[in-house]
């Protein structure tokens, strides 16, 4: 396996390898993989051969390249990069303009000293918890190729997990990230609604859409969300001993697949079986359902108008029944939404951190992409975020980690803080990765 | 015609065709199924929100913040 970002840019920095090198190691094992298993669409060799090569001279003339030298690293295709289409994963935009410049979060992290290598899988304009895309292919879990990733951006999370790249950019909507996290046993950073720049990141739903980032390291992710926050000051903290944990429950325990529940009894017992509700969460799943609902059917309609067909069937089919929705009914999800965000600031005076599972279980297979909700199999495309999606509607940050333990497949947990406390987040996951509760499992291969 | 339960009509595929044409979405018929099935879980999702009355002048629905 790769080193992680920082250990990587540490020896670019000092001049022990070349971002050359990293890079072109990157694009072989990409390459190797191919793109279901890679998570790649697209590579981008000379962008990025250009860009490392500029590193290794910034090196040799004794400047530092930055605190991310030579670290390359791969964006959701949902992100404009210059010069070429961004896809969101859809054929209906197989004809649009070129980005004129990159996204800003892609700017930040070059100016960094990182190399952008290629474009990540995504379901269709990020709708959806599979990426399994009718227009760019499905991606694979790489710890079962016969299972799903995960989405919206599971590429972003498999170019993480295979090593190819230690960290990669990617947004969250209602779990888009989180989702795939957990399910191929990565790190995934959901931060504040509004904390992250999302400049020249394609909109799918912008009330709720958020940058974030994927990596096998805490620190590695840490770093990425400093920069790309560009030195704004945190919000204050008011520090009170050691971190309270509390387990979700009621809409968070129901519906928990049985291979996810041992392991999370045990990790909640490790940490003092402390739990709390979180009041009208399932309200807050219909909100998000139907602001997504609404904006993304906005959004799209004039190239619903133009083709419907030209969507993949199930997203174009959930478009629609969007478009055909009352405007009161959106409204009420936003004044639902406004109403619980206000509430929740209360929710954290008794715990610092709350938990929930990413997912029900283990990533399901791409030949039955199915799961059970109250009972019955259901499609996982669109109840996959049944965790995820409440703390979107919210606006909290949310970290997933992989439980530790020698599971057949990876489980991930959600830890969820209050808005704007995302240093609390990261102190409380190295809390957890040091206490050996949570640690990124290895694929099968290097077992 | 629609079926009714409770205070809103369940839609139909008569309904979603005629929707859809009212606005302005030329979709084939194939579409139907797909869009009614959608259409009818937005409409539990609305009726799980409705369910909960909040006073418009408690809550904002114009604030787009954390």
């Amino acid at each position: 396996m790769v080193p992680f970002a920082i250990q990587m840019a540490a020896r670019v920095r000092a001049g022990d390898a070349s971002a050359v090198q990293l890079v072109t190691a990157a694009f072989e094992r990409a390459q190797a993989l191919g793109n279901e298993r890679s998570g790649f669409t697209r590579l981008l060799q000379r962008r990025a051969l250009a860009k490392a090569a500029a590193v290794d001279k910034l090196v040799e003339a004794g400047i530092d390249p930055g605190p991310l030298a030579g670290v390359p690293f791969g964006v959701a295709d949902l992100f404009d990069v210059a010069g070429e289409i961004t896809t969101a994963g859809s054929r209906t935009r197989s004809k649009a303009a070129f980005a004129s410049r990159d996204a800003r979060a892609i700017s930040l992290l070059e100016a960094a000293g990182a190399v952008l290598i290629g474009t990540q899988n995504i379901d269709e304009f990020g709708y959806g918890f599979v990426t399994m895309n009718a227009h760019y292919g499905l991606t694979r879990n790489p710890h079962d190729p016969a299972r799903v990733a995960g989405g919206a951006a599971g590429g972003s999370a498999v170019g993480v997990a295979t090593g190819i790249v230690p960290i990669s950019l990617a947004f969250d909507t209602n779990g888009s990230l989180r989702v795939p996290a957990g399910l191929c046993g990565v790190i995934g950073l959901k931060p504040t609604y509004g904390d992250l720049p999302t400049a020249g990141l394609h909109p799918f739903v912008e009330s709720l859409d958020v940058v974030g980032a994927l990596g096998r390291d805490l620190d590695d992710v840490a770093l990425v969300r400093t920069i790309l926050r560009e030195g704004a000051p945190e919000r204050q903290e008011t520090l009170r001993g050691e971190i309270a944990f509390g387990r979700l429950m009621s809409w968070f325990d129901d519906n928990i697949a049985p291979e996810m529940r041992g392991p999370l009894d045990e990790f909640w017992n490790r940490l003092g079986r402390v739990s709390f509700e979180l009041p009208h969460s399932e309200i807050a799943r219909a909100a998000a359902s139907v602001i997504i609902a609404a904006e993304g059917a906005s959004l799209h309609r004039p190239a619903l108008e133009a083709d419907p067909m030209q969507f993949e069937p199930p997203v174009r089919d959930r478009l629609l029944a969007g478009l055909l929705m009352p405007s009161d009914d959106y409204l009420v999800a936003q004044r639902f939404r406004n109403w619980i965000q206000a509430r929740l600031r209360r929710q954290f005076e008794l715990a610092d951190v709350l938990f929930t599972p990413a997912a029900p279980g283990f990533a399901p297979t791409i030949a039955d992409p199915t799961m059970t909700f109250e009972g019955k199999p259901v499609s996982a495309r669109s109840h996959l975020g049944i965790y995820t999606q409440p703390i979107s509607l919210m606006g909290l940050p949310a970290l997933v980690l992989p439980l530790a333990g020698d599971f057949a497949m990876p489980l991930g947990v959600q830890l969820i803080a209050a808005a704007g406390h995302e240093p609390l987040l990261l102190r409380a996951a190295r809390q957890l990765i040091d206490k050996g509760l949570c640690a990124v499992p290895q694929l099968p291969s290097e077992g | 015609m629609a079926d009714t339960n409770g205070k809103a009509a369940r839609p139909s595929a008569d309904s979603v065709r005629l929707r859809m044409a009212e606005a302005g979405i030329a979709a084939p018929d194939e579409c139907v199924p797909g869009v009614l099935a959608n259409l009818i879980v937005l409409q539990d999702h609305v009726a799980t929100l409705r369910a909960f009355a909040l006073d418009p002048r408690s809550a904002s629905a114009m604030r787009f913040e954390a």
